[in-house]
């Protein structure tokens, strides 16, 4: 419709993005009969501007459909996930620097000869430092709330800004305790592209590549192992071992397939190889945390994308066009 | 009877409108086919509704419903246009409506006047 003037243009496009999480059949015909609404109008000699705010915001247009459809109540499904994965991002941010400050050796030097996986220094950076130390470990998790606390308008710019913030400081301090962020940061760029995802329509196609992805990245520390294993560098694998190598594949391809339950088991396993990492990994705790950071991340973000489009698919369906 | 309402008695006309726009609807189908704009603008002029971008999440759940359906009108000379008609599910709707309906407004006229 090209005749349209510019700002009918500019709210039908926004219209046309608000009505996420509504099926595609009700959203076309909606958005068919408001086009046809404005032009009707402009034809009927109403001002284009008076037309426009007639037919109220786009948000609240798409919310009354939302609501007439028996949808998602309350927030608008792009906004759900942006707000959970953000806070996701914010808690992982905060178990960081606790971690950081108060449990972990400022010194990851080990002794070569010796005893292995004995640190040198078990002086932490809140003992080492001071507490002003242990409030720049909170760098991050200020960085991870800012999306949440700023004005509602540029909010989707500030998650872009978080992510790309965040990176920027785990790679520049990552051969210092900065590598550890590395989980918030990839959990940042999750708030940022599941919502921008969700308002792009939510294709499925999309969201079975993402899956593929993050199933190889969930997949690449077992790959490694393995590798390790048939090269001869690791020796004497343990039956435990082989259970726990079968189960973590196991989980990989069921994650891909985008098998029920398996994103909260996913997300789940990770949190607790980071905590194996945290307790009990000596050299290889940053393994570990990475590991573990990406099953939280590929986890919790399979959850927060998945919720907008089971309640797309639980709407009615409309019958076809007479 | 439309004057200038407080922001008080704007919040009640809402939440009484928001329950029977839908079968003012059905009723504005009942008597003719109507497209979009025509719907609105009856809907408006009888202050039926405040904002004529609900219309068409309401017709799209009616519709979802089967209570009314679309027809295109394909004219020679410009742009076809989708009219909305009553179903036989929607003539019914409106028949149990209008039966509530004729039920309520006395009762709420006679309990309103021993009040007052």
């Amino acid at each position: 419709m090209n005749t349209l003037p510019t700002t009918a243009r500019r709210y039908l496009g926004e219209l046309e993005a608000a009505l996420t999480g509504v099926p595609a059949a009700q959203r076309a015909a909606i958005l068919d009969d408001i086009r046809a609404h404005i032009a009707d109008a402009t034809e009927d000699g109403r001002n284009i501007d008076d037309t426009l705010a007639g037919l109220g915001a786009p948000a609240t247009v798409a919310q009354e459909a939302r609501d007439e459809l028996g949808l998602a109540r309350g927030a608008e499904p792009a906004t759900a996930a942006a707000r959970t994965l953000t806070w996701g991002a914010v808690a992982l941010a905060l178990l960081t620097s606790a971690f950081v400050a108060f449990i972990l050796p400022t010194s990851l030097e080990f002794a070569d000869q010796g005893s292995p996986g004995q640190p040198l220094t078990t002086e932490t950076l809140l003992g080492q430092f001071g507490v002003g130390a242990a409030f720049l470990t909170l760098i991050p998790a200020a960085l991870a709330v800012l999306p949440l606390v700023v004005p509602k308008q540029i909010r989707v710019l500030t998650a872009w800004i978080a992510a790309v913030a965040t990176t920027v400081l785990v790679v520049v301090t990552g051969v210092d305790l900065g590598g550890f962020y590395a989980p918030v940061a990839l959990m940042l760029w999750a708030a940022a592209l599941v919502p921008a995802w969700i308002r792009r329509g939510g294709k499925v196609a999309t969201a079975h590549a993402w899956r593929v992805v993050g199933a190889a990245a969930m997949l690449l520390p077992a790959v490694l192992v393995l590798g390790g294993l048939v090269t001869g560098t690791l020796q004497d694998p343990t039956p435990a071992f082989w259970i726990v190598a079968i189960v973590v594949l196991a989980l990989g391809v069921l994650f891909a397939l985008r098998v029920r339950f398996v994103d909260s088991l996913v997300a789940l396993c990770g949190l607790v190889l980071m905590g194996i990492g945290v307790l009990d990994a000596g050299i290889l705790i940053l393994a570990f945390w990475w590991a573990g950071g990406i099953w939280f991340v590929a986890g919790f973000a399979a959850l927060a994308a998945r919720a907008p489009l089971g309640l797309a698919r639980a709407a009615a369906r409309m019958p076809g066009e007479k | 009877m439309i004057r200038n309402m407080t922001s008080e008695e704007e919040r009640i006309a809402t939440n009484i409108r928001k329950g029977v726009l839908e079968f003012c609807v059905l009723a504005v189908l009942a008597r003719r086919e109507a497209y979009g704009l025509e719907l609105a603008q009856e809907l408006m002029a009888r202050h039926l509704t405040a904002s004529e971008g609900s219309l068409y999440p309401l017709l799209a759940r009616l519709r979802a419903a089967g209570l009314v359906e679309t027809r295109w009108d394909t004219p020679d000379a410009g742009r076809p246009r989708r009219y909305y008609t009553i179903t036989e599910a929607g003539s019914q709707q409106l028949r149990n409506f209008s039966h509530v309906w004729s039920t309520i407004v006395p009762q709420v006229g006679a309990v309103l006047q021993e009040d007052s």
